[in-house]
């Protein structure tokens, strides 16, 4: 994507968002004179030397490690505001699995907290420290532990280190013929631990799966050990899957160090494919249908309007025949076909496997959507369609230069409620804008796609932003307004997450989503595992245990 | 049919005179009309926008629609209830159940919708529009709305969808709530209206046009009936076709006092909420003030027993009597708009729907039923408080006290002083009261707004008794009764804004301690709990908050823990206005005691029963009667009903058998309710 012209990029923030030139606001350079000074635990650092490849106290790194990729942390970040918040006193980088186990039980005996960290893309809040935490905090940055261990080509599975990041991954598997599939929007920088810690979801579930149909074997170091088990089979039947412990516990257990994965043989034919629909309802509708049929291509994906538009702003600069061909489209699209520039919606696909299957998908697909009079858009909007997912990180930092605040959610819902929350849930978000004073003239901006298909529902994302540039609290107001959201979502029968977690910013919602009862189960493992609070990040349930030195003493 | 045409062409003609003379005044006007607009908060409607009625008919009318409304045409709608989930899984219910074929059933719910449903056409809509301005301008003095809550109105019709709940105290409601809309730019509503009209040749037709929609007035168990009109209504709510009017009194109030709210169609109306098919409801409490309303003459009539005519298309033209009188002014406030949303917080949890899949019919939760009926009295609380008074109602208070002392007419110069102190004591209690300032002698004015029941010769005020009709009650009872219910009448239009202090002021007969003040307060609020209206649940606040208003206007003292009224001419008077209520309760309560049947074998019917108490009434007094409440049928029943509240009485769901439950607590209520009372008691 990089070095790619975007010439209709900054007219759509113009025009879309009311975004201003003249109100170029780059970010504060780094002010590191104000990152608080370490917690030191020297015994700890003098006994664990030896078992990391890296150990530092630069406070460049110590804050690196200390936040996600939230909106509100970017905020933070751009205007030097963590010098009143707590972040990691010292980082560590283990290079095996031994390597952990011996910090681990350093910990221990130390009594100092771990946070692992891999891509550090969380979108949950999990990486940040709690406050009150008096004990010295140790980054454990997993990312020098990125050996693929064996491929096995005959069971097709890979053991693989869980500090590797997603396209190193994919790369290295691809030269070996290989692929895993796993997709997610950050894969980029994303981690596979941090997929397993999470839960993650990726682009192409619906061929390859997702984190949780994709491993076989985890080892997860533990306060009280290594949790694995001894076998790597296809399925086991021997009381509560165990791994179910370790999916999506966010770091509040235990380490995650290697993952035995299933990969694929890279797929002979990969094609893209979009169609037109006249409006979101009826895109819906055949999302569904598709779903009934279960004619599931790799990805199938549903962009409503303005998300639509949005991604028609990607499109790199044109040429003149270019530019007529589009303008001959467009003229058949409104005009002969009569559907409203203003409410059509537009589904991408992408079609992998053999090349006969592929084909067979894709005119399956096409034939579903007639019923639901879609029309064709070639495989170039297909591709351009999945473009501004990797993008949208990028594309938030441009909008905070013109003082925009941005953020993405994600929630899953049975079929008969995705249209409903969807309308309501962008109503939502525009009514508290309303009721939050932002500016007159420059709308929020709320957008939606559904982005997976199941037997039962769907995930839909949302994009939404606001300009808060002249807010006196826009943090304040950015967090009222991603609450009300997610109440919103909840309460038209949605999830907490599908994918992107728990972490801190919806731990609010975590009780009343498992039961009071459900909540009390994951407390009790946590303290079974690590009584002393060791893995203290407080994600999930909250800070349950010790956090200072004193106390846990006692 | 062929009336209403003839009529409509003759308006037309007088439009076209009309415009070919207004034209050349006109813009010149409208610029004046302009800048006096953005002076005032209020205008009046009868003159908004175009001066010419053609011409106002024929405006630009391009009202913000409804952010996710998909354009439906009438029968397209219907089409929609009929494919919906709910009535379809009624109907193959019901062919399991029943045995009919699903065509059958079908076939009926489409004849039930064609019956149901409206048939709005703005074409209709703007000509009726142009024929009601005329006739409004022969019969109106003026229309006054308040423009703020209207330009709110039309804000948030783009964002939410809207319902709209006007009291109802005159047929004209309707009508006024469209013509409103219809001159603000904002979508003309569909309406919830009861069947009585729909019978009416022509008129029902034409109602159906402006977006009328029928409902029986009883379907009780027809599951197939009841499902469609929910769905109907619902429909209109999701789609925001159009915002949806109903009337939460669910009949037009004979009393002048806002009736008890009925909750069937506003949970109907939330459910989409409660289900999340809408993110928010805005509701628009609407209070039309009427200084007289068309219909008093009826309205004291059925009071009294006699019952309503049957609507019907010949009984309007015959009451077009009706355009040769002047009724005064009319005032139209939108009240502050709720939002649905803000007010569930906490109070509803929406994600328990979310585990019914919306195939299946969802049931109402407990906690959103005390949800919706918390809702519906702060939306009629909501609606007094924008209520304006006119100074005809304060005259009618005066004279009634003067009734009570047996004299029927008064100096001119009396009453006028006494009006006068009477308005300065409501608008010191924070009651909106108007004059009309362009009237010469106010005192007239006010006295023609009573008539035909009020007269005055320049040097006396009169009160006439009625001419004598043949009834159940014995004539000379009905002419001065008649002439009382209907002062009554009026003097309710005030009530709700001094049935706090009134009821303090009874109590504070004698100085009483606060711990006894709020409990008696407390006990009278729940007898009188059928007659006004009173938040559930807040009899505290209420009380605080009333007692701190009458010290800090000097009625009433608090030392040592004691109240004490100082004010002897206002207590007085105050206890003039609530009296008549605990006096009937009294005399029907008495009556009850001992003729009550105490059997569920030997019940009777709640109607009956209450004209057995009016006869007894009726002769225990000798003439000239203290107050017309008496012999009101309406005051009778409440006065039964509110001892089934208070699980004294039985009283089935049909009204049809009533009887005595508890008939040893019934008669120690009554010896405490006569102390509470006592000094009336004492009298009598």
């Amino acid at each position: 994507m990089a070095g790619v012209a975007m010439p209709y990029l900054m007219q759509w923030f113009k025009d879309e968002l009311g975004a201003r030139v003249s109100e170029y606001s780059p970010p504060q350079p780094l002010d590191l004179s104000k990152i608080p000074s370490p917690v030191r635990n020297i015994e700890f650092m003098e006994a664990a030397r030896p078992w990391c490849k890296v150990m530092t106290e630069d406070a460049e790194d110590r804050l690196m490690h200390g936040h996600g990729h939230l909106c509100e942390e970017i905020f933070m970040l751009r205007n030097n505001m963590y010098h009143d918040q707590r972040i990691p006193d010292l980082v560590v980088y283990p290079s095996s699995h031994e390597d952990v186990v011996q910090l681990v039980n350093l910990a221990v005996k130390y009594n100092v907290v771990l946070i692992p960290m891999g891509g550090g893309t969380s979108v949950s809040g999990a990486l940040m420290c709690p406050k009150e935490e008096t004990r010295t905090i140790v980054s454990l940055d997993m990312t020098e532990m990125n050996r693929i261990h064996w491929i096995d080509p005959e069971n097709l599975m890979a053991h693989i280190e869980a500090g590797i990041i997603g396209q190193d991954l994919e790369r290295r598997l691809e030269k070996e013929g290989y692929t895993t599939g796993h997709q997610p929007d950050s894969l980029e920088f994303s981690s596979l631990g941090g997929w397993v810690a999470t839960r993650a979801s990726g682009m192409k579930k619906n061929l390859y799966g997702n984190i949780e149909d994709m491993v076989v074997r985890i080892k997860m170091v533990t306060a009280k050990g290594t949790i694995e088990k001894s076998c790597q089979v296809p399925r086991i039947s021997a009381g509560p899957d165990v791994h179910e412990f370790i999916l999506g516990s966010e770091g509040t257990l235990g380490v995650i160090t290697e993952v035995t994965l299933k990969v694929k043989q890279l797929p002979e034919c990969t094609k893209y494919g979009s169609l037109i629909f006249p409006d979101f309802e009826k895109g819906i509708k055949f999302m569904q249908e598709v779903s009934r049929q279960k004619i599931y291509p790799a990805s199938i994906r549903l962009m409503d309007n303005a998300q639509l538009r949005f991604g028609l702003a990607l499109k790199p600069e044109k040429g003149l025949i270019e530019r007529f061909t589009d303008h001959i489209k467009q003229m058949y699209i409104t005009r002969l076909r009569g559907f409203n520039p203003a409410k059509i919606a537009l589904c991408t696909a992408v079609f992998e496997g053999p090349t006969d299957r592929v084909n067979k998908e894709e005119s399956d697909i096409n034939r579903i959507a007639a019923e639901f009079g879609a029309i064709p858009a070639g495989e170039a909007n297909g591709k351009n369609g999945y473009l501004l997912t990797f993008s949208i990180a990028y594309l938030r930092d441009l909008g905070m230069n013109y003082g925009f605040l941005a953020e993405s959610f994600e929630t899953s819902v049975p079929w008969d409620r995705v249209s409903d929350l969807i309308k309501n849930v962008k109503q939502r978000i525009i009514q508290v804008c309303k009721e939050q004073g932002i500016r007159d003239g420059v709308p929020p901006y709320g957008s939606a796609r559904v982005t997976q298909c199941y037997d039962t529902g769907a995930c839909c994302y949302f994009y939404f932003g606001f300009y808060a540039g002249d807010l006196p609290n826009p943090l304040e107001v950015y967090s009222i307004l991603e609450t009300s959201a997610r109440e919103e979502v909840l309460a038209n029968g949605g999830s907490v997450s599908h994918h992107h977690g728990i972490g801190k910013v919806r731990a609010q919602f975590l009780e009343d989503t498992i039961s009071k009862a459900g909540k009390q189960a994951l407390i009790a493992v946590k303290h079974g595992l690590d009584p002393q609070n060791i893995f203290g990040s407080g994600n999930l349930t909250g800070v349950v245990g010790p956090t200072g030195t004193l106390k846990s003493k006692l | 049919k062929a009336v209403v045409s003839t009529q409509s062409t003759g308006g037309f003609e007088d439009l076209m005179e009309e415009l070919s003379v207004a034209d050349h005044e006109e813009d010149v006007e409208e610029k004046e009309a302009e800048e006096k607009e953005e002076e005032e908060s209020v205008e009046n409607l009868l003159f908004h926008g175009h001066r010419s009625d053609l011409k106002w008919c024929m405006k630009d009318y391009r009202p913000p629609k409804y952010t996710y409304v998909r354009y439906r045409i009438p029968c397209a709608i219907r089409e929609e209830v009929l494919q919906s989930n709910r009535v379809r899984r009624v109907i193959s219910m019901l062919c399991k159940q029943t045995g009919r074929s699903q065509e059958q059933l079908d076939t009926e719910a489409s004849a039930i919708l064609e019956e149901m449903g409206h048939e709005f056409s703005m074409t209709i809509l703007r000509c009726i529009g142009g024929l009601i301005r005329k006739i409004f301008k022969q019969i109106i003095t003026e229309v006054t709305v308040h423009k703020e809550g209207i330009k709110e109105l039309r804000r948030l019709s783009s964002q939410k969808p809207l319902l709209l709940i006007p009291t109802h105290r005159s047929y004209l409601d309707f009508i006024l709530v469209t013509w409103l809309l219809y001159s603000y730019d904002i979508k003309t509503p569909v309406i919830a209206a009861g069947q009585d009209f729909m019978f009416m040749k022509g008129v029902g037709a034409l109602l159906r046009r402006c977006g009328a929609y029928f409902i029986r007035r009883s379907f009780g168990k027809d599951k197939l009936y009841w499902a469609l009109f929910t769905e109907y209504t619902q429909t209109h709510i999701i789609n925001g076709d159009a915002p949806v009017e109903f009337f939460i009194e669910g009949t037009r109030s004979r009393t002048g006092k806002s009736l008890q709210p009925k909750f069937g169609m506003l949970t109907i109306a939330l459910e989409p909420f409660f289900d999340a098919r809408v993110s928010d409801v805005a509701i628009c409490p609407i209070t039309l003030s009427y200084e007289k309303t068309v219909e008093e003459n009826l309205h004291v009539r059925e009071l009294m027993g006699i019952p309503k005519p049957k609507e019907s298309t010949t009984g309007l033209i015959k009451a077009r009597a009706i355009l040769d009188n002047n009724y005064g002014r009319i005032h139209v406030k939108a009240g502050k708009i709720l939002s649905v949303y803000d007010m569930a917080v906490g109070k509803v949890d929406r994600k328990v729907r979310a585990l019914v899949p919306r195939a299946v019919i969802p049931s109402v939760h407990p906690h959103e039923r005390s949800f919706v009926n918390e809702l519906a009295y702060k939306v009629l609380i909501e609606q007094q408080a924008n209520a304006v008074v006119f100074p005809c109602s304060a005259l009618a208070a005066v004279l009634l006290a003067h009734i009570k002392n047996k004299c029927w007419s008064v100096d001119i110069c009396k009453a006028e002083s006494e009006l006068m102190w009477v308005c300065d004591l409501l608008i010191k209690l924070g009651c909106n009261l108007i004059w009309d300032k362009k009237q010469h002698s106010q005192i007239d004015h006010v006295v023609h707004m009573l008539a035909p029941v009020v007269s005055s010769d320049g040097g006396r005020v009169y009160v006439h008794k009625s001419p004598p009709t043949t009834d159940h009650l014995s004539s000379s009872v009905f002419r001065q009764c008649n002439s009382l219910i209907s002062l009554g009448r009026r003097r309710n239009e005030f009530m709700h804004i001094v049935i706090h202090i009134a009821i303090i002021a009874k109590i504070l007969f004698h100085p009483k301690s606060r711990d006894r003040t709020l409990n008696q307060y407390s006990r009278l609020r729940d007898i009188l709990q059928y007659e006004f209206i009173f938040m559930p649940d807040s009899f505290q606040s209420d009380f605080d908050r009333n007692v701190q208003k009458l010290i800090e206007l000097k009625l009433v003292s608090f030392s040592n823990n004691v109240y004490k009224f100082i004010d002897m001419k206002v207590k007085d008077f105050l206890v003039s206005l609530i009296d008549p209520f605990l006096v009937t309760y009294m005399d029907s309560w008495q009556f009850c005691i001992s003729y009550m049947p105490r059997t569920l074998q030997h019940s009777q019917s709640l109607k009956s029963l209450c004209t057995r108490i009016q006869t007894y009434v009726s002769v225990l007094y000798c003439e000239p009667y203290l107050y017309g409440e008496s012999i009101n049928l309406n005051v009778i029943e409440n006065s039964i009903l509110v001892l089934a509240k208070l699980s004294l009485v039985s009283i089935d769901k049909g009204k049809s058998q009533v009887y005595c439950i508890d008939p040893f607590n019934f008669s120690n209520m009554i010896r405490e309710f006569a102390l509470t009372i006592r000094p009336i008691t004492a009298k009598l």
